[in-house]
């Protein structure tokens, strides 16, 4: 019985407390309501607006990763030009074609905010290396809102939810819109300003939806369970809306593999993680007349 | 043929005049942020056409315009003093016209079942498909391979008690299956009237982000219902 006791306050400080990596309390405790930040982030945008990217060529990449995971507890740090997330960006800006980089999420592994300013470090301008200095769009992952981190994404990235549009020398205008699924779903005010963004998809030659969370499970690598959090009834309306939007591709990460899906006319593809182990890649997005993509593995040493 | 047809009719006539059978309906409030309010009516008839055999029928529309209709059966395997092994095998299918989205879910459990706890514990298969099916040749059905289905449920007194109260947990209801990471919670009760006639309600949460390790509120809901079920 004395055993059973132990075992069973061992067990309750464990869920109290967690440890710096699981957020196991999060698990039942609301640490950060996607509402209130989503109100944060509708606000950043409201006082300092959202970025447009003026005389792009007509036709450009765009390149994306996701799930980078710094973790100063798993030594997976900034390791100077072996660095992988420097890497990634750094491919970005030698690329005559690239406009910008997304992160698709998760850029921490723990608590606290090494994590954030490890990325901020990672993606700063190297001028010695790097041929331009093309900006990095982000989104929040479930990792970066456990034990409340979303402050410090906040301090660092200051915004989710927000589109980029760029505009080409021709004249025609693509629209990237960027969401926070941090918590497994959308939310309320954040799909209502989706759909305020949406309804303007006819300005646009194309558009895209960059989110962390995957919404499907569909691999038969049965160990995705984990991959599918959207609630079923937003999972379809989320497909729905893309589907009747037009929008082009939604691309996402946080289960680390890589995965396509279509639904209607919409392409949904999942880029892996970069920093676990094995060949990380990325994604390269052409844009022009058409949209395709391809996955590109990192170089190593 | 016809006579084959006039004596299985009379078989089947005389097995499920034998059996005992329940009819259920149910009025639900549902809410969640990114679907907002909705009503559904549901109807349930389930027969117990043997010992150790009982199946059921269900249909829920909602005025989201969603209509969903579930079949199950469920076999006993043992029966033990301590409770009853059994395997519950279910199809449910979900049309959102809205969508142009149909869903098919096929569920194998295995459960232990008491005078006052129930547990299950199983796999489904789904498939989503768009209207029409053939839509884009046929290239859009998505398949989800054995996701993971559960419930516990625990009741305070026996099931022939005329009132009870209850705790639900699980991640899927009798018109919805959710992943095996958005769990429902639910507390629920009934009331007998006498005559075969029990009053029900239930009223549960529905968070997200469970497992996902940042759980925040998504939705609630509520229903009140009747379960006629007339004596032999």
């Amino acid at each position: 019985m004395k055993k059973l006791h132990l075992i069973l306050i061992t067990a309750a400080a464990v869920l109290a407390t967690g440890c710096n990596r699981l957020d196991v309390a999060g698990m039942v405790i609301n640490r950060s309501d996607t509402e209130e930040r989503v109100a944060d982030w509708l606000d950043y945008n409201n006082q300092y607006g959202m970025p447009v990217i003026e005389n792009a060529p007509d036709e450009y990449h765009v390149y994306s990763c996701s799930d980078s995971h710094y973790s100063e507890r798993d030594s997976i740090i900034p390791q100077g030009d072996k660095d992988r997330l420097y890497r990634y960006v750094t491919a970005e800006r030698n690329d005559p074609k690239a406009i910008f980089a997304i992160h698709a999420g998760d850029m921490v592994n723990e608590s606290g905010e090494a994590g954030f300013r490890m990325t901020q470090e990672a993606l700063a301008y190297n001028a010695n290396t790097q041929a331009k200095d093309d900006p990095c769009f982000l989104v929040i992952g479930n990792h970066d809102v456990y034990f409340d981190c979303a402050q410090y994404y906040k301090q660092y990235f200051h915004t989710s939810t927000y589109t980029v549009t760029v505009k080409t020398v021709s004249g025609f205008q693509d629209l990237y819109i960027f969401l926070d699924s941090g918590n497994g779903t959308h939310g309320k005010r954040q799909l209502e300003w989706l759909e305020e963004q949406l309804e303007h998809r006819a300005d646009y030659r194309h558009c895209f939806v960059i989110s962390h969370n995957w919404p499907f499970r569909t691999s038969y690598n049965y160990t995705t369970t984990p991959a599918a959090n959207l609630p079923q009834d937003e999972q379809y309306a989320f497909m729905d809306q893309m589907s009747r939007s037009e929008v082009e591709l939604v691309i996402m990460g946080h289960f680390h593999m890589r995965e396509q899906r279509q639904f209607g006319d919409v392409q949904y593809v999942m880029t892996d993680n970069l920093n676990d182990g094995g060949t990380p890649s990325y994604l390269v997005v052409n844009v022009g007349e058409k949209v395709t993509y391809a996955y590109e593995e990192l170089e190593m040493e | 043929m016809k006579r084959i047809v006039f004596t299985l009719s009379l078989l089947l006539f005389a097995f499920v005049a034998r059996a005992q059978w329940s009819l259920q309906t149910y009025g639900e409030y549902d809410y969640t942020r990114t679907s907002g309010s909705s009503a559904s009516l549901a109807l349930k008839a389930d027969y117990h056409m043997a010992k150790n055999f009982n199946i059921g029928l269900g249909f829920q529309a909602t005025t989201l315009g969603r209509y969903s209709i579930n079949l199950q059966y469920q076999v006993d395997l043992f029966q033990a003093t301590s409770g009853t092994l059994y395997l519950e095998n279910r199809y449910l299918y979900r049309l959102f016209p809205n969508y142009d989205l149909q869903e098919f879910n096929g569920v194998f459990d295995l459960g232990w079942r008491n005078r006052h706890f129930n547990f299950q514990l199983g796999l489904t298969n789904r498939f989503t498909a768009p209207i029409p099916l053939r839509k884009n040749g046929g290239m859009d059905v998505v398949f989800e391979p054995m996701n993971v289905t559960f419930c516990v449920e625990g009741k305070l007194f026996d099931q022939k008690h005329p009132w009870n109260v209850g705790a639900r947990v699980s991640n899927y209801r009798d018109f919805v299956i959710e992943r095996f990471t958005l769990f429902f919670y639910s507390l629920n009760g009934y009331y007998d009237f006498g005559s075969g006639l029990r009053l029900t309600a239930e009223a549960g949460l529905h968070p997200c982000g469970v497992l996902n390790l940042s759980s925040q509120y998504n939705g609630w809901f509520g229903n009140v219902g009747l379960i006629w079920k007339p004596k032999k």
